[in-house]
């Protein structure tokens, strides 16, 4: 069983464990989307080189 | 310019344009919500600097303050899709972050425009939805309900989310009730409150076709407080017939109530623009054609970027189906709305970010189920994933190919050229010494000339589609071979200002003979049109109209 798969009764605000804060994949989402602006401002010279 | 007038004193629910005379007014159909960050950063800054250097300050800093939101949801998403107890590999989401790139590039320092709000909602919305929670529904309602403040872009995303959430509580899918009833009643309130407080009652109570006002919030209200009641008053073991009807029978009345008091709204968002308009301006913008035509230009990344949300759709949607079957519908839910927003797309590509930011929140999750399973099955599913990327690529690009289509996306003719902007610096320069008047321009110089913020000066259109009524006198003026609808489309205005072309531009299109652009090109002389003196201008020319010699 996946674990997306939850009786009815668990699934209101549920699953204490799943609540804290994505932190890794926030940070990893940030660096990527601010370096996507980045390359996007300089026209790509910034990571080209062009 | 909206928030560089509200900045200099123009009233909150004031949403007209000053500078632009059609000769009616221009009210813009951007409620306060877009500029009200901006305004509140630029007041903040305005403490420590010029105000001009803080406006300027406040347009790069909010963009990348919006991106930090969206990819905080954006990351709760991947995570509350993943197994209990498991988070998103990074490296899977590094994957995820690249295929968002689309909806990425929207929060841009300086990029001033409201998809990257939306996209903000929608990501909150969706955070909300894979809740599942009370809490939930209020930040979904929430969420949703500055969307529609923002534009009506979302409503189609909105409606299959709602519908979902409908369908999930008349099918009796575990935790529906609290969440339909959450959101149904948070929206009821939640809607008419946003648009009071970010477009005004004049919007709240009136009739526009193409922003959030009176039928929409009658329609979002009324079904919010349907659903509610029918949530709240209904037993927990009515029939799901029982169930259906009660939101069907009072929520077709409710339409027919609006289409009833209000048939105006009918008419669709675009109804404002004229045939002349729509002919020579509307279907010549890019984003409202399908993202097909984006192939079809030979633009990959498009291909790859449909091929991706195609695979994402099909094995998101396997497992989104296993967890609705055991009771989940929350991913149910936010993968109908990318797909909705996927099929949106392809009707026109304006929808573009929508798609990218909503269906690539399932690859984590994806690659995570891969990664679970042994070497072989590994191996299979990888293969599957494979070639359906490549078989739908291939899809994609044989139909654009094969399509027809009414226009190249790289066609290029005389209607484009009239659109082209070509003034100079010192063109934009020379425009703050412009003679007080109303001014006959294409829009691009319209809106360089507003831009110069010069009292007295009142331009006659610029490229949105409310100022299509100076759009169509400004094609009948210059555009059109006809006399006497060229001396119609002037009367309006003291002066007509116009940026020449290089040489090099004009030998790729030819005017319409006879038409005022074809003598403004070749700078041939017209009793009506006398020509003034602009001081330091370059391509910028400036004559005044003798409307007796017309």
């Amino acid at each position: 069983m996946v674990a997306n798969e939850k009786s009815g009764s668990d699934l209101a605000g549920s699953d204490r464990a799943a609540r804290g804060v994505a932190l890794g994949p926030f940070f990893v989402l940030a660096i990527l989307f601010l370096a996507i602006a980045a390359y996007d401002l300089s026209d790509g010279i910034l990571f080209l080189g062009a | 310019m909206q928030i560089r007038q509200l900045l200099a004193g123009k009233g909150w629910y004031d949403l007209t344009l000053s500078g632009i005379a059609m000769p009616g007014p221009y009210v813009s159909p951007w409620s306060r919500l877009i500029d009200a960050p901006y305004v509140a950063i630029t007041w903040v800054l305005s403490h420590l600097m010029p105000i001009e250097q803080a406006v300027k300050l406040a347009f790069n800093l909010w963009p990348p303050v919006l991106m930090l939101v969206f990819a905080w949801f954006s990351a709760g998403c991947m995570k509350k899709l993943m197994p209990a107890g498991q988070r998103p590999a990074l490296l899977h989401v590094l994957v995820a972050a690249l295929a968002m790139s689309y909806a990425s590039l929207e929060f841009v320092p300086g990029r001033i425009d409201h998809h990257n709000v939306q996209l903000v909602t929608l990501a909150a919305a969706s955070y909300g939805v894979l809740c599942w929670s009370v809490a939930g529904g209020v930040l979904m309602a929430v969420a949703l309900a500055l969307s529609v403040t923002i534009g009506l872009e979302t409503l189609p995303l909105i409606t299959v989310l709602w519908a979902g959430l409908g369908l999930a509580w008349i099918g009796k899918r575990p935790g529906a009730d609290d969440i339909f009833r959450a959101f149904s009643a948070s929206i009821a309130i939640a809607a008419p409150l946003a648009t009071l407080v970010f477009a005004g009652p004049a919007v709240m109570f009136g009739v526009h076709n193409d922003i959030f006002s009176a039928p929409y919030l009658a329609a979002f209200t009324g079904f919010g407080l349907i659903s509610a009641l029918a949530a709240t008053l209904l037993p927990a073991n009515a029939a799901m017939a029982t169930r259906f009807a009660a939101l069907a029978i009072p929520g077709l009345l409710l339409l027919a109530g609006i289409v009833a008091t209000m048939p105006g709204v009918l008419a669709g968002p675009y109804a404002i623009i004229d045939p002349l308009s729509r002919s020579l301006w509307l279907e010549h913008v890019d984003q409202e054609h399908t993202v097909l035509l984006l192939i079809r230009s030979g633009q990959i990344s498009a291909t790859f970027n449909l091929a991706l949300q195609v695979t994402i759709s099909l094995c998101a949607g396997g497992l989104a189906l296993r967890s609705l079957r055991a009771g989940q519908a929350g991913p149910a839910v936010v993968l109908a709305m990318g797909v909705a927003a996927f099929m949106a797309n392809l009707d026109a590509f304006r929808f573009i970010r929508f798609p990218a930011a909503i269906l690539p929140l399932f690859i984590p999750q994806m690659l995570g189920h891969i990664a679970s399973r042994p070497p072989q099955a590994q191996k299979r599913l990888v293969s599957i994933f494979g070639a359906i990327v490549l078989g739908s690529a291939c899809v994609f690009q044989a139909i654009a190919s094969l399509m027809p289509v009414q226009r190249e996306l790289n066609a290029v003719d005389a209607a484009d050229f009239l659109m082209n902007d070509t003034c100079s610096a010192a063109d934009r320069k020379a425009m703050k010494a412009l003679p007080l008047g109303r001014y006959m321009v294409t829009p691009a110089v319209g809106l360089a000339i507003l831009e110069q913020q010069v009292p007295g000066v009142d331009v006659a259109d610029i490229s949105y589609h409310r100022a299509s009524p100076g759009m169509r006198l400004m094609f009948e003026a210059l555009y059109s071979a006809d006399p006497a609808a060229r001396k119609e489309g002037l009367s309006p205005f003291d002066y007509v200002a116009f940026c020449t072309y290089p040489e090099a531009a004009k030998a790729r299109f030819t005017p319409p003979g006879g038409s005022l652009f074809e003598a403004l090109l070749k700078d041939a002389a017209n009793p009506a049109l006398i020509p003034q003196p602009v001081a330091g201008s370059r391509h910028l020319k400036l004559y005044r109209i003798d409307h007796d010699r017309l």
